[in-house]
C-alpha cells in the first residue's frame, strides 16, 4: 500500500537533509537534500530496507532518539556525532565510507512516523579546524618576527653597549701598558708576583676585548659576507626576479644603464632583497593607484644609479609615478609592522628590515621625495674605497699584530678585488678597494695606507699615469704593478723612474701575491 | 738602528671627555721620549683655550665630544691656523667606533689616521711619527 506523502513533499524545499521513518526505521519519505548528504540515489534509498543501509549510526542510539521522542511527545536531540554514510550499497559511490560531523533531531509526527533531521556540522567544524591551525601558525609566524626583532634590537644594543665598554677598556689596557713600561725598568722584590699579575690582567683584558669585537660583529652580521659586486648585475638581478608580477600588471620597469661600472663592497643576496622590496612596494603601489583612480595613468618604475659626488657615495633610486605617500605616515614606514596592505598580504617589515640592511652597510635608505606625482626612494652607498677602509680599519683594530698592512688595490674588475681580497686577508693584510684611479689618488690624501697595487691596464688612465701621480704625492709608499704580460714592457720603463717595487703578473697565485707582498715590506723596511 | 733624540721635542694637545684617556696618551706621548709639554683638555671650550695660549705640533681629539662633535673642534681648529698662518695643524682623530660617515666626514677635514679605541701604545705613536714625518723610535730608545 503506498502512503499518501503528499504533505511531505513540502520538506523538498527546505535545505536540510530530512528522512521520514517508522518505527521500525523504514524510510518512509526523504527529502532532496537527504538524497544529495547521502550521495545515495533515489533507487537504492527506495530499496533500502532500513535506514541503517544509508547511514551508518548505531541502532541503540537512533531507538533511544525515538523513544525520548515519543515519551514526552516533542523534539528529541543527538550529541554531536560522527555520523558515517554507507557507500557499500552504491555503485556510483566507489569512494570508501564518508563521515561526516552532525547531530540528528526527531521530531516525532505519530508513534509509527518520526522525522529525523540531520545538523550537518562538518563544514564547521572543518573550517573551525583551519580557523585553530592558521591561527596556531599566525602566533608562531609573530613569535619569530617578534623574536628576530628582538635580536635586531639586541645587535643595536650591543653596538652601543660595545661603544660604551671601548672607553673604559682602552683606559685599562692603556694604563696597563704603562705600568709594564714603568715596572720593567724597576727592581722589585716581588717580580714574578708582579709580571704574573700584570700578564693576567691584559689576557683578561684582551679578552674582554674579543668579547666587545664579538659583540659588535653579532650587531653586523653581514659583515664578513661583503664582497665587491658591481650594483649594475645587482640591479638586473633584482628586476628579473620582480619581472613577472610587473609584466602581470602591465607596469613598465625601466633602468638606464650607466656605462662605468659601480662595484662596491656589500652583501650581493641582501642587497637585491633591499631592491626587490623597493620595486615591489612600487608596484603595489601604481597596482594600488590602477584600481582607484578613473584617470588612467600608465604605471612606470625606473631605476636610476648614479654617484652623488657632493656626498661622497652611490645612489639607487627606485622611483614610480604613483600616487605617493600621504605626508602623516610618512615618518612611520621605516618602523617595524608599519603596513598599509591587507592582513595576509604584508607583513610590514619590507621597509624597516631594508633600512637595517643599508645601515649594515653603512648607508642610509631614505624616501627622498613623495608627492601625488610619485614617490623616489633612495639608497645610499659609501664609495667603495670608503666601506672597504671602514672594514680594514675595524679588521686591524681587532688584532693586536701591527705586521698587518693596509693595501690599496686599484683594478676595475670585481673578480680580481675579490681574489686578492681573500688572498690578502688570508695573510693578515687587509685591502683598501678602488675601481677608479682618480678616486684612488685622493683617497691616498684622505687616507693612510701601507701599500698600493694597480692593475696596469685601465679605461681613463691607465698604470703609467697613476704612477707618475702617485708619486706626485708621495715617494715613499711602495707600488706595485699588477698586469698580464703584455704589459711587461711598461713594467720595465716605469720601474726606476717611478720607482715601481714589484710585478704580480696575471693570472697570479696566492704564492706569488704573498712572495712578492713580503718581500716588498722587507724592502721597505730597510730603507 | 739607533733613533736619535730630537733636541726640540714636539709638543701636543690631548682632547677627550674621559681625564683618564687624556692622561693616558700623555703619558704614551711623553715616554716615546718624542714629546715634551702635553697638554690635556676635556671639553671643546678647554682646548680652544689652550689652543689660544699656544701652538701645538699634534692634536689628539675624540670623535665624539660633550654638547659639539670632535669634528667641530677639527673644523675651528683647521680655520684657526688658516688664519694664523700656521702650517696645517696635524690632527689624530680617536673613536670609540668607526663608521663609515665617521671615515667620510673626518677626510672631509683632512684627517687620516683614525684610532679606535682600545688602541696600543705602540699604535698612537706609529700614527704620531707618521702625521710628524719622522721614523718611529724603537723601543730601545724609548725612556
Amino acid at each position: 500500500m503506498q502512503e499518501d506523502t503528499q504533505p511531505f513533499q513540502l520538506l523538498d524545499a527546505l535545505f536540510e537533509p530530512i528522512v521520514i521513518i517508522d518505527d521500525k526505521f523504514k524510510i518512509i519519505y526523504y527529502n532532496h537534500f537527504f538524497s544529495t548528504f547521502t550521495k545515495a540515489s533515489p533507487r537504492i534509498i527506495r530499496n533500502a530496507q532500513t535506514i541503517f543501509k544509508i547511514i551508518n549510526v548505531e541502532e541503540k542510539i537512533l531507538q533511544t532518539l525515538l523513544a525520548t521522542a515519543s515519551a514526552n511527545n516533542q523534539v528529541a536531540l543527538s550529541q554531536e556525532m560522527e555520523i558515517k554514510l554507507a557507500s557499500d550499497a552504491s555503485e556510483e559511490n566507489l569512494a570508501p565510507d564518508r563521515q561526516v560531523h552532525a547531530s540528528m533531531k526527531v521530531i516525532p509526527l505519530s508513534t509509527t512516523r518520526y522525522i529525523l533531521c540531520f545538523n550537518v556540522l562538518s563544514v564547521e567544524k572543518g573550517l573551525h579546524r583551519k580557523y585553530r591551525e592558521k591561527l596556531e601558525e599566525l602566533k608562531r609566524a609573530h613569535g619569530q618576527i617578534i623574536q628576530a626583532d628582538k635580536l635586531a634590537t639586541l645587535g643595536e644594543l650591543s653596538a652601543s653597549i660595545a661603544h660604551e665598554i671601548n672607553n673604559p677598556l682602552a683606559i685599562a689596557m692603556g694604563h696597563g701598558e704603562i705600568l709594564e713600561r714603568v715596572l720593567e725598568n724597576e727592581t722589585i722584590q716581588e717580580r714574578e708576583l708582579v709580571d704574573n699579575a700584570y700578564k693576567n690582567i691584559s689576557e683578561a683584558l684582551q679578552r674582554i676585548k674579543t668579547i666587545v669585537m664579538n659583540m659588535k660583529s653579532f650587531a653586523h652580521k653581514s659583515e664578513e659576507k661583503k664582497q665587491y659586486h658591481d650594483l649594475i648585475s645587482i640591479i638586473d638581478k633584482s628586476m628579473m626576479l620582480v619581472d613577472t608580477p610587473f609584466r602581470a600588471a602591465g607596469i613598465d620597469l625601466k633602468f638606464e644603464r650607466p656605462v662605468d661600472k659601480f662595484i662596491t663592497l656589500v652583501n650581493r643576496i641582501e642587497m637585491e632583497q633591499v631592491i626587490v622590496n623597493l620595486l615591489k612596494n612600487a608596484l603595489d603601489a601604481l597596482r594600488e593607484q590602477s584600481t582607484i583612480s578613473a584617470a588612467h595613468i600608465h604605471g612606470i618604475v625606473e631605476i636610476k644609479l648614479k654617484k652623488n659626488k657632493q656626498d661622497e657615495c652611490l645612489e639607487i633610486l627606485v622611483i614610480d609615478n604613483g600616487p605617493g605617500i600621504p605626508e602623516k605616515i610618512q615618518g612611520e614606514i621605516f618602523s617595524p609592522f608599519f603596513t598599509t596592505k591587507e592582513i595576509s598580504e604584508g607583513t610590514g617589515l619590507g621597509l624597516s628590515v631594508s633600512s637595517k640592511i643599508v645601515e649594515g652597510h653603512h648607508g642610509k635608505l631614505q624616501l627622498t621625495k613623495s608627492s601625488n606625482e610619485g614617490s623616489i626612494f633612495t639608497v645610499q652607498l659609501p664609495l667603495i674605497e670608503v666601506s672597504s677602509y671602514v672594514a680594514s680599519v675595524n679588521a686591524l683594530n681587532a688584532s693586536n699584530d701591527a705586521s698587518r698592512k693596509k693595501i690599496l688595490v686599484v683594478d676595475d674588475e670585481e673578480k680580481i678585488l675579490n681574489i686578492l681580497s681573500t688572498f690578502l686577508e688570508e695573510v693578515g693584510h687587509t685591502m683598501i678597494g678602488s675601481t677608479d684611479p682618480s678616486e684612488a689618488l685622493e683617497m691616498m690624501d684622505k687616507l693612510e695606507m701601507d701599500l698600493i697595487i694597480t692593475d696596469y691596464n685601465m679605461p681613463r688612465m691607465n698604470g703609467h699615469d697613476f704612477a707618475k701621480n702617485v708619486r706626485k704625492k708621495s715617494n715613499s709608499i711602495p707600488l706595485i704593478y699588477l698586469t698580464s704580460s703584455q704589459f711587461l714592457n711598461h713594467f720595465q720603463e716605469d720601474r726606476q723612474k717611478y720607482n715601481i717595487a714589484g710585478l704580480i703578473l696575471k693570472p697570479f697565485s696566492k704564492e706569488d701575491v704573498t712572495t712578492i707582498i713580503d718581500g716588498v715590506f722587507k724592502e721597505a723596511k730597510k730603507k | 738602528m739607533k733613533f736619535l733624540r730630537l733636541e726640540n721635542k714636539f709638543s701636543a694637545l690631548v682632547v677627550d671627555d674621559e681625564q683618564q684617556i687624556c692622561d693616558m696618551v700623555k703619558i704614551f706621548l711623553t715616554f716615546s721620549g718624542l714629546f715634551e709639554n702635553v697638554v690635556t683638555a676635556n671639553d671643546v671650550i678647554v682646548a680652544k683655550q689652550k689652543l689660544s695660549n699656544q701652538k701645538f705640533d699634534l692634536i689628539i681629539i675624540d670623535n665624539i665630544l660633550p654638547k659639539r662633535g670632535g669634528l667641530d673642534l677639527v673644523d675651528y681648529i683647521n680655520n684657526y691656523s688658516r688664519n694664523a698662518n700656521y702650517q696645517k695643524t696635524r690632527i689624530i682623530l680617536i673613536s670609540g667606533v668607526l663608521k663609515a660617515e665617521d671615515v667620510i666626514s673626518a677626510t672631509r677635514y683632512g684627517i687620516k689616521h683614525i684610532l679606535v679605541k682600545p688602541f696600543t701604545n705602540q699604535k698612537l705613536i706609529a700614527a704620531a711619527c707618521d702625521i710628524l714625518g719622522i721614523s718611529t723610535p724603537n723601543k730601545d730608545s724609548e725612556l
